[in-house]
């Protein structure tokens, strides 16, 4: 299993957690990711709240 | 004789016309969830995950969500307990530990929907992309 931070983002904290093997396993037992991933930490809180707002609105 | 008309009302509630989502509910008829979900996904994204992992919060509870295209599953942790929960869009399923729920449980999961938002706009999570390797 690969994790990279591909972008310069400055938040230490997320590029901390991409670095974690604790992380990496949590993502591997439990979202059945095979082989190498790549994952990049995202700052559009806003666009993300935005779609799970809407999966939740899509909830009868 | 009253001619007939045609309304067109529903249209504004397409999402092109929305300026914010909190302003619909997605079951209307001009919106396409599906469509919605697909358009505000970048090409190069296979799924985002949302999570307080090593974030400072008030609770034990320790959650990564993945939201993919067509699902989204919540994996939870507590001292106590774990639990893995699957939204299905397609088939509107709920499936608890390998369970399938009933819509009652609908409620529930909306709440939990509603909590990691409200994260999210307290800037309490953090958010990651699964990027797909170019061939």
């Amino acid at each position: 299993m690969e994790l990279h931070n591909l972008d310069n983002s400055t938040n230490k904290n997320s590029a901390n957690i991409l670095q974690d093997p604790t992380f990496a396993n949590l993502l591997k037992s439990n979202f059945k990711l095979k082989g190498p991933f790549i994952l990049r930490s995202n700052s559009k809180q806003e666009k993300i709240s935005d779609l799970l707002t809407a999966v939740k609105n899509n909830l009868k | 004789m009253e001619s007939p008309s045609l309304k067109l009302d529903f249209l504004k509630e397409a999402p092109q016309y929305l300026s914010h989502i909190d302003n619909t509910q997605s079951r209307n008829v001009g919106f396409n969830f599906l469509a919605f979900i697909k358009d505000n996904f970048e090409l190069n994204v296979a799924s985002i995950f949302i999570t307080n992992y090593k974030k400072p919060t008030h609770s034990d509870l320790m959650y990564i969500l993945r939201l993919e295209r067509d699902k989204v599953i919540l994996y939870e942790k507590t001292d106590q307990a774990e639990n893995n929960i699957e939204y299905s869009f397609l088939d509107d399923a709920i499936i608890l530990n390998k369970k399938t729920m009933s819509p009652f449980y609908n409620n529930s999961f909306k709440k939990r929907l509603s909590e990691i938002i409200r994260d999210l706009k307290q800037n309490k999570c953090s958010i990651f992309e699964e990027i797909i390797e170019p061939e």
